[in-house]
């Protein structure tokens, strides 16, 4: 059940991801649902589990976009791991932690994509990729924090279900 | 020792996930040949999800626009709207042939986009994240859509099918940094290469400082490459300035098609012809078409 429900939101970001554009098409950037995904695996299960399930997450975004494999398996895989990897060692505070997280998540992101984009593809995207970040930075932001609200609220039928993680969303919101 | 023990664990996390994505990436430039089968699956999984969503939207867009919003006024404003529309497409492609006429060229095929087959898909998707310019069109090989083909619609030039499925395919828009067409300005018929930036907006290149191009004259696809057929309005130039110590002029194009709306395209079903590809070029397609 626990591994059914995972699907289901894994299915239910990446349509997300993928029609995004019909509410954010305007502003040219919409939320990358994928590293919201990749940050709650980090940030809830520690390095490990975050770390193959952000490259899960990047391995399915890779195989929907178009000549970028590898790219987002890289970039969410390290997500994963790095904000389990903080979070265990270093932070926290945790609301104050979330929103770091959800920036340096989207910076690291976009440099990952643009230095392969540069060395494998021979595409210089330092232009588009400065002008989309801070756009991007704040739907990340906004998105998380109403993934998590979101979650907080069906925390009971979660719980129910078998899908209890080591830290609450609880802690989160504090 | 712990310390250590934990340092090697993160190392080897770290290692192994780098190590897979860079497995992914070398194993698949150029082309994407080894995972497009599981790119089609997953295009097609996904497809109905992204329909429902975009019949939703849209829906609720029709409903919005036709019931709740001077119901008269707007349906009178769609029709001039498409049959302005219409007769740009026209007016551009009588202009070409006028232009094909006069200078004595019938071996040249007339305005490509309206003597093709065509096939009408709906936009049902765009690229899981920004950085790359494509939509999903929810037309696929099932309906006679094969990769490579020019997709316009009646404003003018929209892009190429970079992947199909069989319900669905993959569009890679003009404004997307790896796209570049070779065209040539409707009345002066000075060479360039547009380029696109992922923006609205598209880069010209290798616009000679000889050319006789002016602001607001209308970009038209070469038929070079063997990609685009000849003659499909793609934008007007803009900003045309000299630069120093160029041999090209600067410039920019504003596409004739709005990109942020593009609800329905036309797919148009051209037979592939051979384009002059450089083997060791790093992207294919219409890169090519940036070749002198």
């Amino acid at each position: 059940m626990k591994g059914l429900l995972y699907a289901l939101a894994i299915l239910l970001g990446f349509t997300l991801q993928t029609t995004a554009y019909h509410f954010f098409g305007p502003l040219g950037v919409w939320p990358d649902f994928a590293l919201i995904l990749a940050l709650y695996g980090g940030f809830h299960w520690g390095k490990e589990r975050g770390a193959a399930f952000g490259a899960l997450l990047g391995f399915i975004q890779d195989i929907l976009s178009w000549q970028s494999y590898g790219f987002f398996t890289f970039s969410k895989g390290v997500t994963g791991w790095l904000v389990g990897l903080l979070k265990q060692q270093f932070l926290n505070d945790m609301l104050l932690t979330y929103l770091i997280l959800v920036i340096g998540a989207t910076l690291f992101d976009a440099a990952v994509y643009g230095l392969f984009a540069s060395v494998f593809l021979d595409l210089e995207m330092t232009g588009p990729l400065l002008k989309a970040l801070i756009p991007q930075i704040l739907l990340n932001v906004g998105f998380s924090f109403a993934f998590t609200w979101l979650l907080e609220r069906i925390r009971p039928l979660l719980d129910r279900l078998g899908a209890r993680d080591k830290y609450r969303f609880d802690d989160v919101l504090r | 020792m712990n310390g250590s023990s934990s340092r090697r664990r993160n190392f080897a996390i770290f290692g192994a996930v780098a190590a897979v994505s860079l497995v992914l990436t070398l194993t698949n430039i150029p082309g994407g040949g080894g995972l497009a089968y599981t790119e089609r699956a997953s295009m097609t999984l996904l497809a109905p999800f992204q329909r429902a969503i975009a019949w939703g939207v849209q829906g609720g867009h029709t409903i919005w626009k036709n019931y709740l919003a001077l119901v008269d006024l707007k349906k009178e404003n769609e029709y001039l709207r498409v049959t302005a529309d219409r007769l740009a497409f026209e007016n551009n492609a009588l202009v070409e042939r006028l232009k094909q006429i006069k200078r004595v060229e019938e071996l040249l095929a007339s305005p490509q986009g309206v003597a093709y087959t065509t096939v009408v898909a709906r936009v049902i998707g765009r690229d899981t994240s920004n950085r790359v310019q494509i939509a999903i069109l929810d037309r696929g090989t099932a309906d006679g859509v094969e990769e490579g083909m020019p997709v316009i619609t009646h404003r003018g030039l929209v892009g190429r099918i970079v992947r199909a499925s069989t319900t669905v395919s993959k569009l890679l828009l003009i404004t997307d940094v790896r796209s570049a067409v070779d065209a040539v300005t409707q009345e002066s018929r000075d060479r360039l290469t547009v380029a696109g930036v992922n923006e609205e907006r598209l880069d010209v290149r290798y616009l000679s400082v000889d050319a006789d191009a002016h602001e607001g004259d209308r970009v038209v696809s070469s038929g070079m490459g063997g990609i685009f057929p000849a003659g499909l309005l793609i934008g007007t130039l803009v900003g045309v300035a000299d630069q120093a110590d160029s041999l090209f002029k600067e410039a920019t194009v504003v596409p004739a098609v709005d990109f942020d709306r593009l609800e329905e395209a036309l797919v148009l079903k051209v037979p592939r012809r051979p384009a002059p590809v450089l083997e060791d070029a790093p992207t294919d397609g219409e890169r090519m078409e940036s070749l002198p």
